[in-house]
């Protein structure tokens, strides 16, 4: 079958928080974008896999992931004063 | 004594290796050279008397051991390492386990808790990781609203603080002989997550160009 289900996991507010997992099932052609937006995050949200390899977002996740893969929702950050570049 | 005895906590706390070579200088182990299995791992020692029936692998404080269980007869063993429940004709096997990395892994587990970084009080100590090395990380909880999180690294590559594109933004801070480096984040990372792993990738482009 043509689906993968996937586990997004958006971290809590600060390391007391419990962070909260999400399961979705996706098939091809939705991309990380689509895929936040389903579990209620907004723009803001990117996914990084395991090790920390980022995810295009507005590119298809199908290929990107592997079925009950974990990925990790995070924010935007930007190390320095190149905000404008990342 | 239980059998989940821990030789290496034991032997950190008891160097036995002087003790021996000081009982039983000058033995000649080449009859243990053709042993494969019994071969030195990660540097092993072994001095054993040369009567003794089943070779013996002491290992320095610190290493990894990957035998699985030895068995020491007490008789050969130093006193500080007979053991209150063992008398000359006893043996004792020991049971060296090896020793994994810890890392809590679980559905809901965030993503420092997955690679090891723990917990101390207001602090989280781990490691970033990028192209396969480790480079030590330590971040603080504050109580600022503004800034409730201050990252730092300890021994950047100079990849990273030299030439790399952020290395204007890498503060040294504390002790020099910490060469501890606190971090600037332009746009501050709302979670610990987001903070560690754009770190990452930072040393991850830095290291690759």
């Amino acid at each position: 079958m043509n689906i993968k289900n996937l586990t997004i996991v958006v971290p809590g507010a600060d390391p007391n928080a419990p962070s909260t997992a999400n399961d979705i099932t996706i098939q091809p052609g939705v991309t990380g974008r689509q895929a936040v937006t389903q579990i209620g995050l907004n723009e803001k949200y990117f996914l990084a896999k395991s090790d920390s390899t980022p995810i295009a977002m507005d590119q298809d996740l199908f290929p990107q992931v592997s079925d009950h893969e974990k990925c990790f929702a995070t924010t935007e950050a930007t190390v320095g004063k190149h905000a404008q570049a990342a | 004594m239980s059998d989940d005895f821990d030789f290496r906590e034991y032997l950190r706390e008891h160097p036995i290796i002087p003790i021996i070579k000081r009982k039983i200088p000058a033995i000649d182990l080449s009859w243990l050279s053709s042993d494969a299995e019994d071969r030195p791992v990660f540097g092993l020692t072994r001095e054993v008397p040369p009567w003794h029936p089943t070779p013996v692998v002491y290992t320095p404080p610190g290493s990894v051991v990957i035998r699985s269980v030895r068995t020491i007869p007490a008789t050969y063993l130093p006193p500080a390492l007979r053991m209150q429940n063992m008398t000359e004709t006893t043996r004792k096997t020991v049971t060296v386990r090896k020793v994994r990395p810890f890392s809590r892994k679980s559905r809901t587990s965030s993503y420092w808790e997955d690679n090891g970084w723990t917990r101390s009080d207001n602090s989280l100590l781990g490691y970033y990781r990028a192209r396969g090395d480790g480079y030590k990380g330590l971040v603080e909880l504050t109580d600022s609203e503004y800034e409730p999180y201050e990252f730092y690294i300890y021994d950047p590559p100079g990849e990273l603080i030299h030439h790399g594109r952020h290395s204007a933004c890498f503060h040294r801070r504390g002790a020099s002989h910490l060469n501890k480096y606190w971090i600037h984040f332009s746009t501050r990372p709302q979670d610990v997550d987001s903070g560690i792993i754009q770190i990452q990738k930072d040393l991850t482009e830095a290291l690759s160009n």
